[in-house]
This record gives C-alpha cells, sequence and structure tokens, in this order.
C-alpha cells in the first residue's frame, strides 16, 4: 500500500514539484501551504509522514509540531529546513520530530526516510493496538 | 574603544550576520526548487529511456520553472550585493527612495514570517541625503522590526518618505505605540539610540499614536 504524504511547505512552486515527483515514486501526496490548513488536515486525516519546512508564515516550526504532535502523538515528522543546526535538531527531537532534513534535499534519501518513518508509525500503531486489547482483555477477564 | 563604540560595532555586526542568513536562506529556498525541477528532468529521462513519451509542453513549464527562480535568486543577491556595499564607505549620499526599497525587499521574509506585507508608496524622484549608509539601513530595520511587533492586526505595512525643508522623514504604519513607551520604542533600545545619534536622526511617535517616524537630517553632521 502507498505510504500516505502530508507535504507542507509555503514555497508553492516547491510543492507542486516535490509532489510530482513523489507520486512518480508510488507516494500518495497531499499538500498545504500553511500550517493551519495542515493542522485541519491533520485532524480529519491520519498520514503516514508529515514533511513540513521550518519556516512557514504564522506558525513557526516548532510551534506547528507541538500542535501535531497534541493532535496525533503517532505522527512521524521530518523538518525540512534551509539551514540545519546542530541546537535546532536537538530540539525537534525533543519535541517529537522523527528526522531533520535539509534543504535542497536529497529526494532518494528522503524516501528512504519517509519509509523508515512508515514503519516507525506501524509499530506504535500495533504497540498501542495490542496495549487496547490487553486493557480489554484485563477489563472483561477472558 | 569606548562603551558607545563597541556597542556600535557589536551591533552592526550582528546585523550584517542577520541580514546575511536571511538572505542565504531565501537563496536556499530558491535553490531547493531548481534542484527539484532539475530533478524532474531526471525522472523524465529515466521514463523516455523506458518508453515514456516526453511531453513538449511539460519540458518547457519545469524549464519556466527554473528560470523563474533564477531571476528571483539573482534578485535576492542583487540586494545582498547593494547590502553589503553600504558599508564601502563611512558617509556619502544616499538616495532614501532606494534605501527603503532595499530594506522592504530584506525585511520581505521576515514581514511574510508575521502573515504580513511591506508596501512601499515612495515618491517617484530621489531624496538625497548626506548619511552613514550602513547605520541608515540598520536603524530603519530596527523600525521596521519594531513596526512588525507593534502593527497590531493589520497585515500590511506602509512605508512613505515624507519631505520638509530642514529634514526627511521616514513614516511607518500602522503602529500602535502605547502612550508610556515614550523613549522605549525599541527592543533594543542603547542600539538604537547609539545608531540615532550618529545619524543626527530621531524616532518618534506620531500624533494619533498610530505612525512611527523616523526623522533623517539632509546632511549628516560632521
Amino acid at each position: 500500500m502507498a505510504e500516505k504524504i502530508l507535504l507542507v511547505d509555503d514555497e508553492e512552486d516547491f510543492l507542486e514539484v516535490m509532489a510530482e515527483r513523489m507520486r512518480a515514486r508510488g507516494f500518495d501526496v497531499t499538500t498545504s501551504s500553511t500550517a493551519s490548513e495542515a493542522l485541519e488536515m491533520i485532524e480529519k486525516e491520519s498520514y503516514d509522514a508529515v514533511i513540513l519546512d521550518f519556516m512557514m508564515p504564522g506558525m513557526d516550526g516548532f510551534e506547528t509540531l507541538k500542535s501535531i504532535k497534541e493532535r496525533r502523538p503517532e505522527s512521524q515528522i521530518i523538518l525540512l529546513t534551509g539551514f540545519a543546526t546542530i541546537e535546532k535538531g536537538v530540539e525537534a527531537m525533543k519535541l517529537g520530530a522523527t528526522d531533520f532534513v535539509e534543504k535542497p534535499a536529497d529526494l532518494e534519501k528522503l524516501t528512504e526516510k519517509i519509509k523508515a518513518a512508515k514503519t516507525k508509525k506501524m509499530l506504535i500503531v500495533e504497540k498501542q493496538t495490542e496495549q487496547n486489547i490487553k486493557k480489554l482483555i484485563q477489563r472483561f477477564g477472558f | 574603544m569606548t562603551r558607545e563604540n563597541e556597542i556600535h560595532l557589536d551591533a552592526g555586526l550582528v546585523f550584517f550576520g542577520k541580514m546575511s542568513a536571511s538572505i542565504s536562506h531565501d537563496i536556499k529556498n530558491c535553490l531547493a526548487i531548481i534542484n527539484e525541477n532539475a530533478g524532474l528532468l531526471e525522472d523524465l529521462c529515466v521514463g523516455a529511456s523506458q518508453g515514456i513519451p516526453l511531453k513538449p509542453d511539460h519540458l518547457q513549464a519545469v524549464s519556466a520553472k527554473i528560470k523563474k527562480q533564477v531571476r528571483r535568486a539573482n534578485n535576492i543577491t542583487t540586494h545582498m550585493n547593494h547590502f553589503a556595499h553600504s558599508i564601502d564607505k563611512p558617509t556619502q549620499y544616499v538616495d532614501l527612495v532606494g534605501s527603503i526599497d532595499l530594506m522592504c525587499a530584506l525585511g520581505e521574509r521576515s514581514a511574510a514570517l508575521q502573515n504580513v506585507t511591506l508596501q512601499a508608496q515612495l515618491p517617484d524622484h530621489a531624496v538625497k541625503v548626506f548619511t552613514a549608509p550602513y547605520l541608515l539601513n540598520h536603524i530603519v530595520w530596527l523600525c521596521l522590526e519594531m513596526a512588525l511587533r507593534a502593527i497590531g492586526d493589520s497585515h500590511t505595512l506602509l512605508l512613505t518618505i515624507d519631505e520638509t525643508k530642514e529634514v526627511a522623514l521616514i513614516v511607518f504604519k500602522p503602529v500602535k505605540i502605547l502612550p508610556d513607551a515614550k523613549g522605549r520604542l525599541f527592543h533594543r533600545q542603547v542600539e538604537a539610540d547609539t545608531l540615532l545619534k550618529e545619524l543626527g536622526a530621531s524616532v518618534t511617535a506620531g500624533a494619533t499614536g498610530e505612525e512611527l517616524i523616523l526623522t533623517i537630517p539632509y546632511h549628516i553632521s560632521p
């Protein structure tokens, strides 16, 4: 099944060409050019990975990252940035980012990161399901 | 070196660094789009080698996108070049219209991050002042930062130039200045005070309390 990706960047030309290249690689890509729109989409839909531009108008990368994690803690977020500093990378990881990629990104490497993110998300969801089943068993004494 | 000179030098370097970082970020965005379009051309070539026909319209669209980003990056580097050369001479004649245009172009990104558009309504003639160009750019930047912090609900910051016999006025609006903020308008007040003193300039709130006015003499004191 195709990886379901949400690509968020305020550069429309970047969104368009990235989406085209990723679709050609078999990804199911949705795009958004604002952080607020992306948050609405994440509330409605579940994505295997969110590729998020770090510097967006209206809401900075950390703020957006926190908001996504509040809505969907299992989200796998790969941050895209013009300049990656170690400090920013560490802070982003502490807030729950899966990875941090510098622009211009190497699409093949990004593809690997997306696939790894999907696997990680599946494991989290499986673990959550397992815990829920255990709770049900304990509750009803099966 | 006096304390004032130290502040002046440090703040000047910090300002240069901040502008350079912002400009390089913008250039990276252009490069990222060019890079992806080049990658798309590679993808299309791979497809063509496997028998998927190339569509001329598609190739033309990709080429147009690359050209657009090259133009954009060229504009950015032109602004960067003008900004970098503003430090060449301590004092010289400067066209205020050009200076405001330049600082608006450099401030576009900071403004956009706050969902604000900078709009410069400038005279169609040059407004010449003999001043310190780099210090002028720096104080205009501090005013822009201050105005963006105090813009309130508006999504457009308007910059205009008024001329009187004695001075030129750079007006930023709307800027909501609190009545008790007098004398402490800036986030970095010491830095602003040092620049204003060197330029013989001043910053005041307009009569309505909704404008920030930077007053620049036509000729800096020797």
